[in-house]
């Protein structure tokens, strides 16, 4: 145990603590690195997952907010047009009636006879009246007819036109179907009771 | 010779103390690092770990916004709601649906032997139309076709050919659909066609048309396409897409166009032959009078007593056919600006949102 081997391991104690200590750091160094990093790493992951998740159903919960806003405005809409253009044959029946001969009057035509199927639309709460006339007048008359009906604001549609024959002086006899729509009334459960 | 007066020996510490001062300078050097790098590490970690648990809360939260909402929308029935718009949405559309336009289409295409009986035109859901004609709905796939059914009476089986011809070769028109012929002896070509018609855009009154400088647009009806529309296969029973209104009762009028209308209601050709409809006395005096236009370059089609059908190319009437070709200056009426206002919206569960104010004509959809 002479020469140099014998010299170091006499002066153990001088430069074993040191080396110890430099590996000690080493080793902590590299947990950091290693350990902690990773940590953090797997953390911001789960950051992104979270975030990204909570995108995804932000976007789910505006896009049903938006369907839900969009039934309710249709209802609105709807109501509105039911109240507004529809309404009940009591409030509109008689007015849609006087017009129908009113344009017909004023586009020179003569109604002989009209009658108003009725078509009940449960479904919707409506009542489809149609005003089935047929007309005698010229096919300017017809024509003129036709255009007022598509001007006039009610809510008059022009189902059918169908013509019957030519009379004398180029005098056409058509059948014009009209319909319109009302609301549905409820029925009377207490009308004609004691 | 030198004298050496050393107690001990000599021995060499210098490397050893020298490595000894270098591992621990090394060492203390990467233990104030780790210090620091701990320290950043740790706070960094906590930092993250505070993040981490607010982006949880505020996705419970988002979840719980979510799942309100589902509630609210679990109440509501989709597909009645979209029967219900889809069925206002066809309403809307067939009210707006311009006649006059149709007159004066088919008046370009109507050859001189050909006179109509009967137009009824059937709204047809957005998309292609049915048929051979498919080609020009390419362009306007978005449109709302129409289908028009025609009755009427030709003079000879030509010009009902060529009534077929121009259906197929014009425009607004496309996949003309002769559905039904026949020729009662001594008594012209009656038929039956469908063809799909595509409308103008707009629905004001055409340029030029009586009334259309003095008036004003009137404010629009709500309509409840507005907010929503149908996805036309979500409800529409016949196939191909195709939404036929609910037929409306028809009860017989004073008229008697009934009789003899091919497809609509007509009796049998042995029938009528049998028994021929005797005329009122005043339809007999009108069939009598040279009523019916006199055509240019041909001849006037024999019809059947009471069928005389429109004595004129439709928006060209034939001269003389009525005395008033054009129709006469309107009262200054306020026109109907009744636009079916569809716009595009899904909500079938992974659709892609659609913004609310989608561009008009195009279906919405509110349904799984």
């Amino acid at each position: 145990m002479s020469g140099r081997a014998g010299l170091w391991q006499r002066r153990i104690r001088v430069w074993l603590p040191a080396l110890l200590f430099l590996a000690a750091n080493l080793g902590v160094l590299a947990w950091d690195r290693v350990v902690l990093a990773g940590r953090i790493a797997a953390l911001e992951r789960r950051l992104e997952w979270t975030a990204n998740e909570r995108e995804e159903v932000a976007r789910q919960t505006r896009e049903l907010a938006s369907r839900r806003a969009a039934i309710l405005r249709n209802r609105e809409y709807r109501e509105r047009l039911y109240q507004e253009w529809f309404a009940t044959p009591e409030q509109r029946l008689t007015a849609a009636i006087a017009e129908v001969k009113d344009l017909a009057a004023r586009s020179g035509l003569e109604i002989r006879a009209i009658s108003y199927p009725q078509q009940s639309l449960t479904e919707y709460g409506l009542v489809r009246r149609s005003f089935v006339f047929g007309v005698e007048g010229s096919y300017g008359a017809l024509r003129q007819l036709v255009y007022l009906l598509e001007l006039t604001p009610s809510f008059l549609t022009l189902e059918s036109i169908r013509v019957g024959e030519v009379g004398t002086g180029g005098q056409l006899r058509a059948e014009l179907s009209l319909s319109t729509l009302f609301i549905a009334e409820p029925e009377p459960a207490g009308k004609g009771r004691s | 010779m030198k004298l050496n007066l050393a107690r001990r020996p000599f021995v060499n510490l210098r490397p050893i103390t020298r490595l000894a001062l270098v591992a621990w300078l090394l060492g203390a050097l990467l233990a104030a690092w780790n210090l620091r790098q701990a320290w950043t590490l740790w706070r960094g970690l906590g930092a993250e770990r505070e993040l981490v648990a607010e982006a949880q809360r505020a996705l419970g939260a988002e979840r719980e916004r979510l799942r309100e909402v589902e509630n609210a929308l679990r109440g509501i029935d989709l597909m009645t709601e979209n029967a219900h718009a889809l069925f206002l949405d066809q309403e809307i559309d067939r009210r707006v649906f311009s006649w006059t336009h149709l007159f004066e289409s088919l008046g370009r295409v109507l050859p001189r032997e050909v006179r109509l009986v009967q137009v009824s035109p059937l709204l047809v859901a957005p998309g292609q139309p049915r048929g051979r004609g498919a080609r020009k709905a390419e362009a306007a796939a978005s449109e709302l076709w129409v289908t028009v059914q025609v009755t009427g009476y030709a003079e000879r089986d030509e010009a009902l050919l060529d009534l077929v011809d121009a259906l197929f070769a014009a425009p607004e028109f496309a996949a003309p659909d002769l559905r039904r012929e026949a020729v009662p002896p001594g008594k012209p070509v009656q038929f039956e066609l469908a063809v799909s018609y595509l409308p103008p855009a707009a629905a004001a009154p055409p340029e030029g048309a009586p009334g259309r400088a003095e008036t004003a647009p009137a404010a629009p009806p709500p309509t409840v396409a507005a907010a929503i529309g149908i996805a036309p296969e979500a409800a529409a029973p016949e196939a191909g897409g195709a939404v036929a209104l609910p037929p409306v009762p028809r009860t017989a009028t004073a008229g008697d166009g009934e009789e003899g209308l091919p497809g609509v209601a007509e009796p049998p050709v042995g029938r009528r032959e049998r028994e021929p409809r005797t005329p009122a006395p005043d339809e007999r005096s009108r069939a009598a009078a040279p009523a019916a236009a006199p055509r240019v370059g041909g001849r006037q089609p024999v019809l059947p007593a009471g069928e005389a059908g429109i004595p004129m190319v439709l928006g060209v009437p034939a001269a003389g056919a009525s005395g008033q070709d054009t129709p006469p200056a309107a009262a200054p009426v306020r026109p109907p600006v009744m636009r079916p206002r569809k716009a595009a919206e899904s909500v079938a569960p992974g659709a892609a949102p659609v913004p609310l104010g989608a561009p008009a004509s195009a279906t919405r959809r509110i349904g799984p």
